[in-house]
C-alpha cells in the first residue's frame, strides 16, 4: 500500500468533514445556551435526566402539600375565630350563671337572666352551626352538609348531629389531609369536641335549656326530697354551671388544638419550602447549564472552526496544474 | 534495423498514448463515486536473439488495471453494515428520546397533575369544582397515555416504512448487481487477453457497498468474474445473473407488523418465510427490525403496563368507595368496550403460517399486572401442548404450567418464584402442532384508556364505612398511589411507584439512545478510516495525474523523436548512394 498517498477527493472530504463536525458541536452549545439546559433529552445524560424528573415531580408534589396547608390554614383560622367568639359568649353566660346563683333573686329577676341566657344560647348556636366560605358546616366533621346543633322542636330533640346514623359519631372525627411526605393533619374540630360535656355527653344547648327551665321553674327537680327547695334548685343550677364549665374547657381545649395544628402546619410549610428549594437545586445541578463553561466552549469551538476554514482556503488552491501549461 | 527502430518507437508511442488516455480517464473520473484509479501495465517485448546478444523489441501493454484491494473493500463493506445498523437504531430511538421526558408529551407532568388534583380533593371532597378538577386531570392522564401510545404506533409505522424503503433499495441494488454480473462475464469472455472490465467492476463494487448499507452480505467472487452475495442467515441474494428478491408483507394477523422475508413454496403454496431481526447481522434493515422488535416493543409495553396498572389500582379504590350521591363508585378509567379488562388491554397474534384448517385458538384469561414486565410471550404447540418463551429471545421453549379447573382447564406462565404472571386457555379441543402465537399482555392498554365517568359527583371520594360528603378516605387512598411502591414488582423487585416506573423508562431510553449514538459514531469512525485507506490507495490524486501527464507526454515526444531520428538515419543512408 502506498504510504503517505492521499487522493484529492479525500483531501476535500476530510476538510469538509472536520468543518461540519465542528459546526455540529457549535450548534449543540448554542442550543444549550439558548435553553439554559445542559441536558435537553435523556440521551444527553440519562442519569441526570432521571434525577431531574424525580426532583421536578417532587417539587410539584410538595406544591400540592403547600396548597393543602393553605386550605388547612384557612379552615383552622375560621374555626379559631368561631371558637374565640364562642368562648366570649360562654364567658358572658357564665357571668349570668353567677348572677343566677344569688339566692335572693325574684322570679322576675330570674326571668331577665333566663332571657339573657336564651339569647346568648342562640348566639352560641349560631357559632356552633357556622358555615365556611363554601357554605359547609365547620363543626360537623365529615357530615359537613348537616347542621350540627339543630333547634329542638318537632322531631328534633336537640343533640349533636342527631339525625345521623349510630356510627356517625366516629365518622365525624374528621378528615386527614396530607401536608408533607408521610405527615397528615386532621382538619376537623367537631361539635362533639367543642360543644359537648364529655362527662354527661350533653351538649351546651341542652345544658343551657335545662338551666333556663330551672330559672323559670325553680321547683324540686325529680322529687329530690329532704333538702330545702332553694338548696335543691341551686344545687341543680350549679350542676348545670359545672357542666357548662366542662364545655367551656372543651372550647378552650379545641382552641389550643387549633393553635397547635396551625403552628404545626406553619413549621411544615417552612420545611416543605426548604425541601422544594433543595429539590430545585438538585434538578438544576443535574440538567442545568454551567454558562461560563458553555461560553468558553463556544468561543473555543468558533476559533477551531475558523482555523479549519482558513487552512482549507489557503491549501485548497495548491495544485500542480497551476504550474504546467 | 531501421524497421525495428520504427517498430520500437511506434510501440513506445502507443504505450505513451495509452498512458495519456488512462491519465485523462483518471482525471475525468476524479469525482466519480466508486471510481478506482487505473494504471497501464506495460511490459517490455521479448527481445530477439542475435550473434551479439538479445536486442530489445520495445514495449507492449499487458493490461489496464484498476488499483484495488480485496482486503480493504471487504473491510469497508463490513464497516458500512456495522455503521448502518447502529445509525438506523439511533435514528429511530431519537424520536422517543426527544419526547419521552418532555413536559408536554411525557408522563411526569400528567402524573403530577393527576395526583395533585387528588390531593386537592382530599381537602374538600364535597367541592364540585375540586371534583371536576380531578376528573379533568384524569382525562389529562388518560390522554397523555393515549398520546404516548400514538407516538409509539406512529414510530412503528415510520419504522415499517423505512423497512419497506430499505428492502426496495436492496432489491434495486441486487437486481443491478445481477445484471452487472451478466455484463462482466460477457465482457471477460470477449476481451481476448482477458483484461478485466474495470469500470463495470467499479460500478458493481459501488453497488455492493451501497447494498452493505441496507443489509450485511457475504461476498464470494467467482473465477468467471461474477460475484455471489449471501445474507448473514445464509440465504442467497445474488447468484451469477440471478437475483433473489426480499419481500415485505403486512402481517394479516397484525396490521401494525410488516413481515420481511423470502417467499418459498410450502405444499405448493407461496409462503413468506419471515426473517428474524437477529439472523440478519448488521445493516440498516437489521437495525430497523431490531429496533422495532426490541426497543419499540419494550417501550410501548412499558407504557401499556403503567397505564393498565395505575388504571386498575385507581379503579379498585374507586369501586370500593361511595360517591357524592351515596352510590357505590364506578370505575374511573375504561380501556375498551369489550367489558373485560384483560381482553381490553391485551392482544393475541397468531403466526401468519399457522394451520389454515382448524387453527389453534388461544385467549388470555388473567394477568397479574403487579408482577408482569414489558415482555411478550411466544407460545408454540409442541406435542399437543403449549410451550412458551419470552418473545424475541432465543431461549428454549418450556412447557406452560397446566392447571385443571372445573370451569375450564388452563395454562399458566409463571415467574421464577412460581407466581402466575399470565394465564391462557386453548379455545378449541385439538391444538394444531406447530402453531405459534405472540401473547401481548398489555399492548392495547394505553391505546383506549379513557375517563369512564363524567359527572363530578360520581367520584367516590368517601369510604363505604360511614359515607358522608366530607369523608375523604377513599380519595386519600388514590392520592397515596402516587408513591405506592407495591404497584410494580416485576422480577420480584421490592417494587417501584408509577413515577419511578416512568423515570426508569426515561433513563432506559436515554441510555439506549446514547449507546446507539456512540456505537454509530464509533462505527462511523471505523468506516471513515477504512474509506480513507481505500481512498488513499484507490482514489485519484490530481498532482500525481499532472505529473503522469507530463511523464507520458515526454515519453510520447521522445518516441516521436526516435521516429524522426530513424528517418534521418535512413535518409543519410540513401544519400550515400
Amino acid at each position: 500500500m502506498a504510504i503517505g498517498r492521499i487522493s484529492t477527493n479525500q483531501y476535500f472530504k476530510l476538510s469538509t468533514d472536520r468543518m461540519s463536525k465542528q459546526q455540529t458541536e457549535l450548534v449543540n452549545i448554542q442550543g444549550q445556551l439558548a435553553t439554559g439546559q445542559r441536558v435537553l433529552k435523556p440521551s444527553d445524560d440519562p442519569l441526570a435526566m432521571s434525577v431531574a424528573l424525580g426532583a421536578k415531580a417532587g417539587v410539584k408534589t410538595i406544591d400540592s402539600y403547600q396548597s393543602n396547608i393553605t386550605y388547612i390554614n384557612n379552615q383552622l383560622g375560621q374555626m379559631d375565630v368561631a371558637l374565640q367568639s364562642g368562648s366570649d359568649i360562654m364567658v358572658s353566660i357564665k357571668e349570668a350563671f353567677v348572677q343566677a346563683g344569688n339566692a335572693v333573686l325574684s322570679p322576675a329577676d330570674r326571668e331577665i337572666i333566663a332571657q339573657d341566657i336564651e339569647g346568648r344560647m342562640e348566639e352560641l348556636r349560631g357559632i356552633a352551626n357556622r358555615t365556611d366560605a363554601n357554605g359547609y358546616y365547620m363543626f360537623s366533621g365529615t357530615f359537613q352538609d348537616r347542621e350540627p346543633f339543630q333547634t329542638p322542636g318537632g322531631a328534633v330533640t336537640g343533640t349533636f348531629l342527631e339525625t345521623t346514623t349510630a356510627g356517625a359519631a366516629e365518622a365525624v372525627t374528621g378528615r386527614e389531609i396530607q401536608v408533607a411526605s408521610g405527615r397528615f393533619v386532621n382538619l376537623n374540630i367537631t361539635g362533639q369536641d367543642a360543644f359537648v360535656d364529655p362527662g354527661t355527653n350533653e351538649d351546651a344547648f341542652a345544658i343551657l335549656r335545662d338551666a333556663v327551665a330551672l330559672l323559670r321553674n325553680p321547683a324540686y327537680p325529680n322529687g329530690q326530697e329532704g333538702a330545702t327547695p332553694q338548696d335543691t334548685y341551686l344545687k341543680a343550677f350549679n350542676d348545670k354551671g359545672a357542666q357548662l364549665d366542662n364545655v367551656f374547657d372543651q372550647v378552650q381545649i379545641s382552641r389550643t388544638k387549633v393553635g397547635v395544628r396551625l403552628r404545626e402546619v406553619e413549621t411544615l410549610q417552612q420545611i416543605n419550602q426548604a425541601a422544594q428549594l433543595e429539590l430545585e437545586r438538585v434538578a438544576g445541578e443535574a440538567v442545568g447549564l454551567d454558562y461560563a463553561k458553555a461560553i468558553s466552549e463556544l468561543s473555543q469551538g468558533q476559533l477551531q472552526l475558523q482555523a479549519a476554514q482558513q487552512s482549507f482556503a489557503s491549501t485548497s488552491k495548491l495544485t500542480l496544474f497551476n504550474f504546467i501549461s | 534495423m531501421s524497421n525495428s527502430v520504427y517498430g520500437i518507437a511506434l510501440s513506445g508511442l502507443n504505450a505513451a498514448r495509452a498512458g495519456l488516455s488512462t491519465t485523462s480517464h483518471n482525471i475525468a473520473n476524479s469525482n466519480t463515486v466508486g471510481f478506482n484509479r487505473q494504471q497501464v501495465i506495460q511490459q517490455s517485448r521479448p527481445s530477439t536473439g542475435s550473434d551479439i546478444g538479445f536486442i530489445g523489441q520495445g514495449v507492449s501493454i499487458a493490461s489496464v488495471q484498476r488499483v484495488y484491494s480485496d482486503f480493504i473493500n471487504s473491510q469497508e463493506q463490513k464497516a458500512t453494515s456495522d455503521a448502518a445498523f447502529f445509525t438506523a437504531k439511533s435514528q429511530q430511538i431519537a424520536r422517543v428520546d426527544a419526547m419521552i421526558a418532555d413536559d408536554a408529551s411525557g408522563l411526569s407532568s400528567a402524573l403530577s397533575i393527576f395526583f395533585g388534583a387528588a390531593q386537592t380533593l382530599t381537602t374538600n371532597p364535597a367541592d364540585l369544582a375540586a371534583r371536576q378538577n380531578f376528573l379533568s386531570s384524569s382525562e389529562t392522564l388518560a390522554s397523555r397515555f393515549n398520546g404516548l401510545n400514538t407516538v409509539m404506533d406512529e414510530l412503528r409505522g415510520a419504522t415499517n416504512l423505512k423497512v419497506r424503503d430499505t428492502v426496495e433499495q436492496l432489491n434495486n441494488a441486487t437486481s443491478q448487481i445481477a445484471s452487472l454480473n451478466n455484463q462482466i462475464v460477457t465482457a471477460m469472455n470477449q476481451t481476448s487477453n482477458g483484461g478485466p472490465p474495470n469500470d463495470l467492476m467499479d460500478r458493481r463494487d459501488k453497488l455492493i457497498l451501497q447494498l452493505s448499507e441496507q443489509v450485511q452480505t457475504t461476498r464470494v467472487d467467482m473465477a468467471d468474474g461474477s460475484t455471489n452475495l449471501f445474507l448473514a442467515n445464509g440465504q442467497s441474494l445474488v447468484v451469477g445473473p440471478t437475483q433473489f428478491k426480499v419481500q415485505t408483507q403486512v402481517d394479516p394477523q397484525d396490521p401494525q407488523n410488516l413481515l420481511v422475508g423470502m417467499s418459498t413454496k410450502v405444499n405448493g403454496q407461496d409462503r413468506l418465510l419471515a426473517f428474524d431481526a437477529d439472523s440478519l447481522g448488521n445493516g440498516a434493515l437489521a437495525g430497523f427490525l431490531s429496533f422495532r422488535q426490541d426497543e419499540l416493543t419494550e417501550y410501548q409495553n412499558t407504557i401499556g403496563l403503567l397505564a393498565a396498572r395505575v388504571g386498575q389500582a385507581v379503579n379498585d379504590i374507586q369501586t370500593a368507595g361511595v360517591d357524592l350521591d351515596g352510590n357505590p363508585g364506578n370505575a374511573l378509567f375504561s380501556f375498551g368496550t369489550s367489558g373485560n379488562f384483560v381482553d381490553d388491554i391485551s392482544r393475541v397474534v397468531p403466526n401468519v403460517n399457522n394451520s389454515t384448517a382448524n387453527p389453534t385458538e388461544i385467549s388470555i384469561r388473567g394477568l397479574d399486572l403487579s408482577k408482569l414486565s414489558a415482555a411478550e410471550y411466544e407460545v408454540q404447540i409442541v406435542g399437543g401442548v403449549p410451550r412458551y418463551r419470552e418473545a424475541g429471545s432465543d431461549a428454549a421453549f418450556v412447557p406452560a404450567n397446566f392447571v385443571a379447573d372445573p370451569g375450564g382447564d388452563y395454562f399458566e406462565i409463571r415467574d421464577p418464584t412460581g407466581a402466575a404472571l399470565l394465564s391462557f386457555q386453548l379455545d378449541n379441543t385439538a391444538p394444531q402442532e406447530g402453531d405459534r402465537f405472540i401473547l401481548m399482555p398489555v399492548r392495547e392498554a394505553a391505546l383506549n384508556m379513557r375517563t369512564a365517568i363524567d359527572r363530578p359527583s360520581e367520584v367516590a371520594a368517601s369510604s363505604a364505612l360511614n359515607p358522608s360528603i366530607g369523608n375523604n378516605e377513599n380519595i386519600l387512598d388514590i392520592a397515596a398511589l402516587q408513591n405506592s411502591r407495591t404497584l410494580f414488582q416485576s422480577n420480584n423487585s421490592a417494587g417501584v411507584s408509577i413515577s419511578d416506573g416512568f423515570n426508569q423508562l426515561v433513563s432506559s431510553v436515554g441510555n439506549k439512545a446514547r449507546e446507539f449514538n456512540m456505537a454509530a459514531e464509533s462505527r462511523e469512525t471505523v468506516l471513515n478510516q477504512v474509506a480513507d485507506s481505500r481512498d488513499a490507495l484507490q482514489g485519484v490524486n490530481m498532482d500525481e495525474e499532472a505529473a503522469n501527464l507530463i511523464k507520458f507526454q515526454q515519453a510520447y515526444q521522445a518516441s516521436g523523436r526516435v521516429i524522426s531520428l530513424s528517418k534521418e538515419l535512413f535518409d543519410q543512408i540513401l544519400q550515400m548512394f
